[in-house]
């Protein structure tokens, strides 16, 4: 269950991308690499990714452009973007644009302590969110499920012990991520960590609604999303 | 985090044959939230391969102006395999070529929309060749 992340690392120039690897290698995920705007592209067409540290300054397609497409299309709008910036000419305006994402700079040269650092939040994040997508599906088939029969009862209460379990699991994860980034100035970071936390809330709500016995609660079954 | 379709499709697999990734990402962007599954090849030789890979593939658009092996060729060679000989083809031509359209179409194409895209109109054609069978 437990695959490797992938993080994709977009830099025109080769001895950039070298020293990125030699930065996040000790993650031990797996390191996509892409020398122009049109290559992050296609890798992303074909692949899910953790997080993309993209450099702003490319021949061609530069980075802002390269987010811009990012941030149109739904499948990959939520991944968090890392602008590697060398301008340091107070980028802020530059990105309130991107309010609504989770997005991140830093600026070179970078602290490879800090940029591994933020790298690994956003890889905890991804692992967390695709535990929790698992865990929503396996509820979406129970209920899908409707009401068991008689003899498979036990079997569904027996799921569902397995299913709060497993929750109570990501939420005391979710919860220790949430106390470790309070202490953190990364906004975007704690964004996408709110937003994981409601999500569980949500989850843990409908699972609830479907204890047996939770039914005198009145169909308050929660709304999905 | 798969988007809910809000078209007519179903997750059918098309495939994509464009040069220009800038247009491949917009349009699979589109085509995704209409809910189909989108494959993508960046030039003629390789949308061939793509297509003998995955034998699910419903439709195909095909840019023409494409370096090397351009949309003509590739939709005539495509046509040669007895395999595709009934896969819908949509060709995206230039507005400004009239000649393309013709040229198109004897190449094999079912049919063509002009670029730039209307999404809208594509999707109406679209729908109409994966409706027919």
């Amino acid at each position: 269950m437990v695959q490797k992340a992938k993080i994709l690392l977009v830099d025109d120039r080769p001895e950039n991308l070298l020293a990125l690897e030699a930065i996040l290698s000790a993650l031990d995920q797996t390191l996509v690499r892409a020398s122009s705007g049109e290559e992050a592209l296609k890798a992303l067409l074909t692949d899910d990714f953790a997080v993309i540290l993209l450099d702003v300054q490319m021949p061609g397609m530069d980075g802002f452009e390269t987010a811009a497409h990012i941030k149109r299309r739904e499948r990959t709008r939520d991944i968090p973007i890392i602008f590697l910036t060398a301008i340091n000419h107070g980028p802020h305006h530059t990105f309130r644009g991107y309010a609504a994402g989770a997005v991140d700079y830093i600026s070179k040269p970078f602290d490879p302590w800090v940029l591994r650092a933020k790298v690994s939040v956003f890889v905890d994040l991804y692992m967390k969110n695709c535990q929790l997508r698992e865990q929503a599906s396996l509820l979406r088939l129970q209920l899908e499920g409707g009401q068991p029969a008689a003899g498979e009862a036990k079997e569904s209460a027996g799921l569902l012990a397995e299913l709060s379990a497993r929750l109570a699991a990501v939420e005391e994860q979710a919860e220790a991520l949430s106390k470790q980034l309070d202490e953190s100035a990364d906004a975007a970071a704690v964004a996408t960590a709110a937003h994981l936390e409601r999500k569980l809330t949500g989850l843990r709500r409908a699972l609830d609604a479907l204890e047996p016995g939770a039914g005198s609660g009145a169909g308050q079954v929660p709304s999905q999303n | 985090m798969a988007p809910e379709p809000t078209g007519g499709f179903h997750g059918e697999k098309v495939l994509i044959v464009d040069d220009d990734i800038r247009n491949v990402f917009a349009l699979t962007s589109v085509l995704e939230q209409h809910g189909l599954q989108v494959l993508y090849a960046e030039n003629g030789r390789e949308g061939i391969e793509v297509l003998e890979q995955h034998d699910d593939v419903v439709l195909v658009l095909m840019d023409i102006m494409m370096p090397e092996m351009d949309g003509y060729a590739t939709t005539a060679a495509i046509r040669r395999m007895p395999q595709f000989a009934g896969l819908p083809i949509i060709a995206l031509t230039a507005k400004a070529m009239k000649g393309d359209r013709e040229k198109s179409i004897d190449a094999g194409a079912s049919d063509y929309v002009t670029k730039p895209v209307d999404t809208d109109h594509l999707l109406t054609v679209m729908e109409h060749w994966m409706s027919v069978e």
